[in-house]
């Protein structure tokens, strides 16, 4: 496990006279499922060229099992490397098999015919790739899902120690990225093949990888793991966007959560408190956040995920103690955010005694515009929450919306 | 594998049918029975005797006519294996074996070597096909070397400079049929191409160079096939781009340059027939290029029998060749719902 398959040494790339890669270092160790992400232009796909012997580097050295690549036989070389391309079209009726079938070109003899144990390695590639079903199929007529795989058969009749694949599933549908994904993780993990993926999808990357390695501008920011890699500061910067990364708890996983680009979009100056809770403001505070709204909301308990989003949003709150009743320092806090504000919506969340003083505080608030988001039995309060929203809903400050859309109109308003 | 094999046994005997038949066909009554006799007779060992045939008849078939079948033949399958070569490199339905300036090359220099007037020739080729040949390699080296950036040789570059310098050196072709009034038809007849007169020297004098030359492309029949998926797929296949594109490239040009100088420019076989194989056969190389040699060789050989039987003057053979092939091949093309390309 500690053997590097993989050593770039200080590798620049250039195309005409823009340097693409300006000395880049990365270490692979075998058996590593490794992800390179970046932006468009960072690099990424050049580098994996350059490993690949696809374009001459400008300097620096790639060796490969400990040899330098360019004293390695493109044949040689062919034995080692598999490579997915992002897109394969072929001009020509082949069908799977024959493509499938030219991954074993490295090992043939010129004038040679396939012999058995090649059969039985094409065969092998797939059904490890489940397009064994296709063989006869003319690969044109395969959907792009469908064709992936097969190329992916293709490197895997190779039999390479590396494969490497450059964006394999950005043009994929969601089933059809997950299943290549998983199909490499099986590979990766239970064959010891080395995997080198360019990856757009940082959530996938993050999921599947061992290490990440993340470019900017033909270098390495940062590698490592997941963890070490997927930080807000860090990636918030290299992408120049606004973004929240969060613990994906189901899958185990960072998640990036993309806010928005451009900063240019006009500050609102309009301040909106929210009254929520139980993730019922997650996509209210997220989208008014991302316009450039003034957020207030409150009062929340402590690990609410509304609360856990205001915080990572560095949004205003106020917070309360699970379990127990709002204290009087909190409410006024609150109530100085309410005065604050322009307009305040209520979500759709559950009202029990608990979080009652948050209907309590809007009561009589009559020169504000009030959003009521509709909801069904939201009451577990004995009626009194309803008291309140009907005695609200005939009042002029006051607009009832029936749902999101409703609600996002009258806010613009 | 064994409906292959059968195909290509199916495939040769028609090649010898055709070959045999095509040598008995001419204005001189000479039975299929003689003929084969005749052709037969000069194989060691058959011991095959012809004292009832007259000596004229000999002569005919053995010295004029089965010998310039058999040049039909090879510059037919020449010009079609160098066809299928350049369609598969450059991944463009377009290619001929022209492509890259051959012909325009071969044309001026049996331009000039028709003016010269120099009788002299060397291992039974004249010396228009010589200069037909030498300056066919030198255009193509020319626009070798004019495409290439750094150390490779982009083939959207090769094939523009291949034009650019075709119709300059197509100008000055024309420059010298101006000039010299008198030559003017030879030259036209030259680059419509015609197989008259040609014989065992011409055939002697090639044969050996274009059927090596064949054997080095289809060596290369398995790194083709991984051509078609792309220059950087092959790359990944484990194929030496450039070193193998450089001498399918060289290679092929010289097939071409050395069948042109014998039979002058013969259009459409080298378009054609790879295009209509690869409809019937698909585009595996090994089967191609094999098979692209005999159907360019019958299809020739064919052509060229009607250029000397239809009318009592000759008609050039690459007319022939033309008004046949193309509307078999649009027939071809409606009839296959299937892409050729």
């Amino acid at each position: 496990m500690d053997e590097n398959i993989i050593e770039i040494r200080k590798m620049k790339i250039k195309y005409g006279d823009s340097e693409v890669v300006k000395g880049v270092d990365i270490n692979i160790r075998k058996g590593e499922f490794v992800s390179i992400i970046g932006p468009n232009g960072s690099g990424k796909s050049t580098i994996l060229k350059g490993i690949n012997k696809n374009i001459e580097l400008s300097s620096g050295d790639v060796f490969i099992k400990g040899k330098n690549l360019n004293s390695i036989s493109f044949k040689d070389k062919a034995k080692i490397i598999g490579f997915v391309p992002q897109e394969f079209n072929v001009a020509f009726d082949f069908t799977v098999y024959d493509i499938v079938s030219m991954g074993r070109n490295p090992y043939t003899k010129r004038f040679g015919k396939n012999d058995n144990s090649d059969n039985l390695i094409i065969e092998d590639a797939l059904k490890k790739t489940n397009t064994f079903k296709y063989k006869d199929k003319n690969f044109n007529n395969l959907s792009g899902g469908e064709k992936q795989r097969v190329i992916t058969a293709r490197a895997l009749a190779q039999e390479p120690e590396i494969l490497i694949l450059d964006e394999a599933t950005s043009n994929l549908d969601i089933h059809h990225q997950l299943d290549i994904l998983e199909l490499l993780h099986w590979l990766n993990r239970e064959e010891g093949m080395t995997v080198v993926s360019v990856m757009h999808d940082l959530n996938m990357a993050s999921r599947f990888s061992d290490k990440l390695i993340l470019l900017d501008k033909g270098l390495v920011v940062i590698e490592g793991s997941p963890d070490e890699v997927l930080k807000e500061d860090i990636i918030k910067k290299v992408y120049n966007m606004e973004m929240i990364i969060r613990d994906n708890k189901i899958l185990s996983a960072k998640e990036i959560v993309p806010l928005r680009v451009r900063k240019s979009h006009e500050d609102k100056n309009i301040k909106v408190h929210i009254i929520c809770g139980g993730g019922t403001g997650e996509y209210i505070i997220q989208k008014l956040y991302s316009e450039r709204y003034h957020i207030s909301a409150g009062i929340l308990n402590e690990g609410d995920s509304d609360l856990e989003l205001c915080k990572n949003l560095g949004v205003r709150f106020v917070e309360e103690h699970p379990f127990s009743t709002f204290s009087v320092e909190n409410i006024a806090k609150c109530k100085e955010y309410i005065n604050d504000s322009n307009e305040i919506i209520i979500t759709d969340v559950a009202i029990g005694w608990g979080n009652f003083e948050n209907i309590k505080m809007i009561k009589d608030i009559k020169n504000k515009h009030i959003i009521i988001l509709h909801s069904k039995d939201r009451d577990f309060v004995n009626g009194e929450y309803e008291n309140i929203i009907n005695d609200l809903k005939g009042l002029e400050n006051v607009s009832y919306v029936m749902n999101l859309k409703e609600l996002f109109e009258r806010i613009d308003k | 594998m064994k409906n292959k094999k059968l195909l290509y046994i199916f495939a040769i005997i028609i090649l010898f049918m055709v070959l045999i038949i095509c040598s008995c066909i001419g204005t001189a009554n000479i039975s299929y029975l003689d003929a084969i006799k005749i052709i037969l007779k000069k194989i060691p060992f058959l011991n095959i005797d012809t004292p009832s045939i007259p000596n004229s008849s000999q002569t005919i078939i053995w010295q004029i006519r089965f010998p310039r079948v058999l040049v039909g033949a090879l510059v037919g399958g020449a010009l079609s294996v160098s066809g299928v070569t350049y369609q598969g490199l450059l991944k463009n339905p377009m290619a001929d074996p022209y492509v890259i300036g051959v012909s325009s090359g071969a044309a001026l220099g049996a331009s000039l070597g028709i003016v010269s007037k120099i009788s002299f020739s060397f291992l039974g080729l004249s010396f228009t096909s010589i200069m037909a040949f030498i300056f066919a390699v030198v255009v193509v080296l020319t626009v070798y070397n004019i495409a290439k950036v750094g150390k490779k040789v982009p083939m959207t570059t090769l094939l523009l400079s291949g034009m650019a310098i075709g119709q300059f050196l197509t100008a000055l072709t024309s420059l010298v049929m101006i000039f010299s009034n008198k030559d003017m038809q030879r030259i036209m007849l030259w680059t419509m191409g015609s197989l008259s007169g040609k014989g065992w020297d011409q055939f002697l004098a090639v044969a050996p160079y274009i059927v090596a030359g064949i054997l080095i492309i289809y060596y290369f029949a398995n790194d083709l096939n991984i051509f078609l998926l792309g220059e950087d797929t092959a790359n990944n296949l484990g194929v030496n781009v450039e070193k193998t594109k450089k001498i399918l490239l060289i290679v092929s040009a010289i097939v071409t340059a050395l069948a042109v100088s014998v039979s002058g420019i013969i259009g459409f076989v080298g378009l054609v027939i790879p295009h209509i194989v690869r409809i019937v056969l698909g585009p595996n190389h090994k089967t191609l290029i094999p098979m692209s040699f005999i159907a360019g060789a019958i299809l020739m050989v064919i052509c060229d029998t009607l250029s000397r039987s239809i009318m009592s003057q000759e008609i050039p053979v690459g007319i022939i060749t033309a008004i046949l092939g193309g509307p078999f091949f649009v027939y071809l093309l409606r009839s296959n719902k299937k892409q050729a390309f």
